[in-house]
């Protein structure tokens, strides 16, 4: 069986695990992961700077790292989709070129390796697929070409369900995945402080990154604290001592 | 399809074309506009007799809008159409794949039109429906100074690099919709993080509140979101009365 009708097998048989429209790139994560000779994958979206929205994950461990790279604001994955190709990156690589990310990914999680494959056809420029690799598996197990393979096929099924399954408010049903939920509650984070100290979204969410990164914690998890009104808005303030 | 002398001739030609377009669409890498331009340039240099090109909406039968063009004259045809309300892309490509105007001046089915159009030295026309959903349709059109300069050759070209005009519209389609239906999430999200904090709300007592005022003032909750998320002000606030 070639990489390809594995995939078809592998995403057929899972759909009996996850039936819900909006887990189809969680279902797609794990297919990719199982038939790729890597230890995780996760896809996201981009749109604007720094709005990079994740949709599925095929394990906790890869859901973190998204989580650490968005925290960051660097890593391989974001590199990967500002240069529009693909980057494979060791260890070394990694340290090397992107020194925060770094830090939190061997700090917090086994990978050690990840090959970030901007998404073609009709997610060109919108899509990424990341995948990840833990010792003693590394970078250079994978393919490239199986790689491609695999991530136009989760191009083009993200494509045809879109059209037939359609979520709240449009768009397709996948777009209300988990992640993406979770994510979201960063967008209502940033309102928090546009509102509260009066800063331009850019500028709010550099104070929440620098807050994260300081108290060690993800992007994701500041985010709902600060909803939760757990943090007051001038302990971000102060912190980043702003001047605002 | 009949076997004439310039088969050959032909197939090669739209091999060469086929293969001009399809480097032209990975130089453009992904840029919709960019891959439309390079159909349309095609379009021109492999139909026999083709002097322009232009890839247009047609939306609710009355407004022909481009979307890319060889050069001046597409875009001033799309304008005649919806200036006159008449016109080959108004209605009859909505029923046909292909319509043909062979001596454009002649043709009595949109007189008005044929006045203007031949005045801005269109000969004769072809039109290509890309495709419809619901009251909009994409069309390639294709244009000569000549009357009569367009034959089933020119046509079967056509009809070929149509369906890869169809093939991009369609993706910038996909990714419009994708972006949208992000964006207002995003946009969404913050108005209400901007409520909560200044109104002391829960996320769902804002939500509802943007809800209302969308009711109200009868515009998108994600028009709200925006207004709200650039002024800091509840849009409509001051207008409600009582």
């Amino acid at each position: 069986m070639t990489v390809v009708e594995e995939f078809r097998v592998a995403l057929a048989a899972s759909a009996l695990d996850l039936t819900g429209p909006e887990l189809l790139p969680e279902r797609l994560a794990r297919v990719c992961a199982r038939v790729l000779p890597v230890d995780g994958a996760g896809i996201a979206l981009f749109f604007a700077d720094d709005r990079r929205l994740p949709v599925g994950a095929s394990d906790a461990t890869s859901s973190i790292a998204e989580r650490l790279q968005f925290t960051a604001g660097e890593g391989p994955c974001l590199s990967a989709h500002a240069e529009g190709r693909p980057l494979v990156a060791d260890e070394a690589t990694i340290r090397t070129r992107w020194p925060v990310f770094h830090d939190g990914l061997v700090t917090r999680t086994p990978i050690r390796g990840t090959i970030s494959l901007p998404l073609e056809d009709a997610l060109r420029g919108i899509g990424a697929l990341d995948l990840y690799t833990v010792p003693p598996n590394d970078v250079t197990r994978l393919g490239l070409a199986d790689a491609l393979a695999v991530s136009t096929e989760v191009t083009s099924v993200l494509r045809a369900e879109g059209r037939t399954s359609r979520g709240t408010d449009g768009g397709p049903a996948w777009l209300d995945a988990p992640a993406a939920e979770r994510r979201s509650t960063v967008w209502q984070a940033l309102g928090f402080l546009n509102a509260g100290l009066g800063v331009s979204s850019a500028d709010a969410l550099a104070l929440l990154r620098a807050h994260a990164y300081t108290s060690g914690e993800d992007l994701d998890r500041l985010a709902r604290r600060v909803v939760d009104r757990e943090i007051p808005l001038d302990h971000l303030a102060l912190d980043h001592d702003s001047s605002a | 399809m009949v076997s004439s002398p310039g088969e050959c001739d032909v197939r090669q030609h739209l091999g060469d074309a086929m293969s001009r377009v399809a480097r032209q669409l990975q130089e453009e890498h992904g840029d919709v506009e960019g891959t439309l331009r390079a159909i349309t340039a095609s379009a021109v240099a492999t139909v026999p007799h083709a002097m322009e090109c232009g890839i247009s909406y047609v939306i609710g039968r009355h407004r022909v809008e481009p979307r890319a063009s060889s050069g001046d004259l597409p875009r001033q045809v799309d304008e005649l159409q919806s200036r006159l309300g008449q016109g080959p892309c108004l209605d009859a490509v909505w029923e046909q794949e292909v319509v043909r105007v062979d001596d454009v001046g002649a043709d009595e089915r949109w007189p008005e039109f044929a006045r203007e159009a031949a005045a801005l030295g269109v000969g004769s026309m072809m039109c290509f429906q890309l495709f419809v959903s619901g009251d909009q349709l994409g069309a390639m059109n294709l244009y000569s100074a000549a009357a009569g300069a367009f034959d089933d050759e020119s046509e079967q070209i056509g009809l070929m690099l149509a369906g890869h005009a169809a093939v991009a519209l369609a993706g910038a389609e996909h990714e419009q919709e994708l972006r949208r239906a992000v964006d207002s999430r995003d946009l969404i999200g913050q108005a209400k993080g901007i409520l909560m904090e200044r109104y002391k709300l829960t996320a769902d007592q804002a939500f509802g509140v943007l809800a209302r005022v969308s009711q109200e003032t009868n515009r998108k909750l994600a028009d709200i979101a925006v207004e709200l998320s650039e002024t800091g002000a509840v849009p409509g606030a001051a207008q409600r009365r009582g």
